[in-house]
This record gives structure tokens, C-alpha cells and sequence, in this order.
């Protein structure tokens, strides 16, 4: 049986769409890989499809992208898709990488009570920094893909068959590595002011559950 | 002379000090964007420098975490320990 891999990417605002078109290589990796993709794009990405898709297709992998709180988190137009305390038994049994705010405060810690193998999240609110020359091509921004590159790396790495603990320390030394370049004379002026920013991503990205865990 | 107790003599250096790091990340943000055209979103929000400010002088959520984001960083350039992991 093909492993079934889930990604939600909301598209509606600034911040959402750097993410959807971002996580677009991410797409065309796992089909490459041999995952069976749910990929919950633009309105696509609502509570109805996704629990639809959670119980037919039962992913071992979710990858969510969007806008998120403490204890929920959203897709297409701020719409929730999972609550803490709400979908205990969906999520069981998963891998979960949530590029949201805050989702690893609450909700990842109380996924890992509920069963969840393990849940890759950010503490505080994800912060990206970008370019303004390039909001209408994210996919060049300089800025954004000190960011995102890293970030994605998560998910690229679990697609791959690593444990999420590989994962989590690969993004992690990638935002190391891109820390160094951004206070280096090699980044632009506006790479070097986004620093701390990235920074911040890195200190709040957390790993929890099982650090074994494989989602293939 | 009116005598302070300890607990509102801390208060008021821990206001001090908070009004110091505002002015400081304040200060740095301004500096970081005379020239350039750099973005920054906070969560759902994408902030214009003036509201990046105004949300650290109201010391609100945004405020906080931006203030949070410039600090840390300069502590751990300051304890070297944004240079260990590379």
C-alpha cells in the first residue's frame, strides 16, 4: 500500500500565499517519491474536505501551511480545520509538521497526549521576512527563501523515509547556516535586517513525541 | 521624602529598563529601514514599519513578539551562541 501524504495550503492574503506557492516544489517531490498527495489547496483547504480526506485516505503524514493560534489551526480564509480537544481521534497514529503560529504551544502538546507519533511545530508566531520588490514573485524573493528553504526542509526530509529527529536538526542547521550568511557582507541589506527574525523561528521550532518516528 | 518599598522600587526599574529596550528595537527598526524594502509578517499580519512601531509602543502581541525576536537575537549574538551551532 502507497503511503498517503496530506498538505493544506490556503491561498488568501500575503503571508498564506508565500507559503502556497512555496510548498509547490514540496508537490511535485513527494509525487516523485511515490506518495499518494491530498493536497488541500486554496478553498480546497476547509474543515469538511479535510476530515473527508483524514478518514478515507488515512494520511501517515500532514503537512499544515497557514495561519494558526495557541489551540487551532486554520485553512482557506482563516476556517478551522482542527481544534485542541476537538479531533482527538483523527490525528492518531500521524506525523505532523505544522508551519502555523503557536499550533507546538497547545495543540502539538496536546496532539503527543492523544496519540499523534510526533508533531513538529513553531512555540510563537512564525515570523517571515521578504522582500516588497518581489510580493508578486515570491518564488524569487531572496529574502523569503532564507525562510522557506529551511523551513520546507522538514517536510522533505520525512517524505524522504528520516526519522522526524533527522529533520527537525537538518532544518535546524540550515537556518544556522543561513543565520551566518545573513550577518555576513555576502547578504543584501535587506537579508542582513531580516536576521533576527529567522532567528526567532529557529529558537521557537520544536520536536515533540517520539524522535524515532518514520512516516514510511 | 517619600521612602519606596523594594517590591515598587523593582517595578519601576524593570519599567526603565523595558522603556530602554523599546527605544533600543525602536531605534534599530528605524535604522534597518531608511534605505531597502524589507517586509516583515507576523502571523496572519504584515506589518508597515510605522505599525511595527505603534505596535511597540502599545506593547501589544505583534509589539511583544517583534521586541522578543530583536532582543534574544542580540543576546545570543552577545553570548556567542548564535555562532556554536554553525
Amino acid at each position: 500500500m502507497s503511503n498517503v501524504f496530506l498538505i493544506t495550503r490556503p491561498n488568501y492574503d500575503q503571508g498564506t500565499n508565500y507559503l502556497f506557492l512555496w510548498t509547490k516544489s514540496i508537490l511535485g517531490f513527494s509525487k516523485k517519491r511515490g506518495w499518494v498527495v491530498l493536497n488541500l489547496s486554496d478553498k480546497k483547504a476547509n474543515r469538511k474536505s479535510f476530515l473527508s480526506y483524514i478518514k478515507k485516505q488515512n494520511p501517515k503524514f500532514i503537512f499544515f501551511n497557514g495561519h494558526g493560534s495557541a489551540t487551532t489551526i486554520n485553512g482557506h480564509n482563516g476556517e478551522m480545520l482542527v481544534e485542541t480537544g476537538k479531533d482527538k481521534i483523527i490525528l492518531k497514529g500521524k506525523i505532523i509538521y505544522a508551519r502555523c503560529c503557536e499550533a507546538a504551544k497547545v495543540f502539538g502538546r496536546q496532539c503527543i497526549k492523544e496519540g499523534v507519533l510526533a508533531f513538529i511545530g513553531y512555540k510563537e508566531k512564525y515570523l517571515l521576512g521578504y522582500s516588497k520588490r518581489k510580493v508578486l514573485k515570491p518564488l524569487n524573493d531572496e529574502v523569503a527563501k532564507l525562510f522557506m528553504e529551511p523551513s520546507n526542509l522538514i517536510a522533505l526530509s520525512i517524505l524522504k523515509g528520516n526519522s522526524v529527529e533527522h529533520a527537525f536538526i537538518k532544518s535546524q542547521k540550515q537556518m544556522s547556516k543561513n543565520l551566518s550568511f545573513m550577518m555576513s557582507t555576502k547578504a543584501t541589506y535587506e537579508q542582513r535586517n531580516a536576521v533576527q527574525y529567522l532567528h526567532s523561528n529557529k529558537m521557537n521550532q520544536v520536536l515533540l513525541g517520539d524522535f524515532t518516528s518514520k512516516a514510511s | 521624602m517619600i521612602k519606596m518599598s523594594k517590591k515598587q522600587q523593582v517595578e519601576i526599574k524593570n519599567k526603565a529598563i523595558n522603556e530602554d529596550v523599546k527605544r533600543l528595537v525602536i531605534a534599530r527598526i528605524q535604522a534597518a529601514s531608511k534605505k531597502g524594502d524589507l517586509g516583515v509578517i507576523v502571523g496572519s499580519d504584515d506589518i508597515k514599519k510605522t505599525n511595527i512601531i505603534k505596535s511597540i509602543q502599545e506593547e501589544n502581541e505583534v509589539g511583544i513578539r517583534i521586541v522578543e525576536a530583536h532582543i534574544n537575537f542580540l543576546k545570543a549574538m552577545a553570548s556567542g551562541e548564535i555562532y556554536q551551532d554553525e
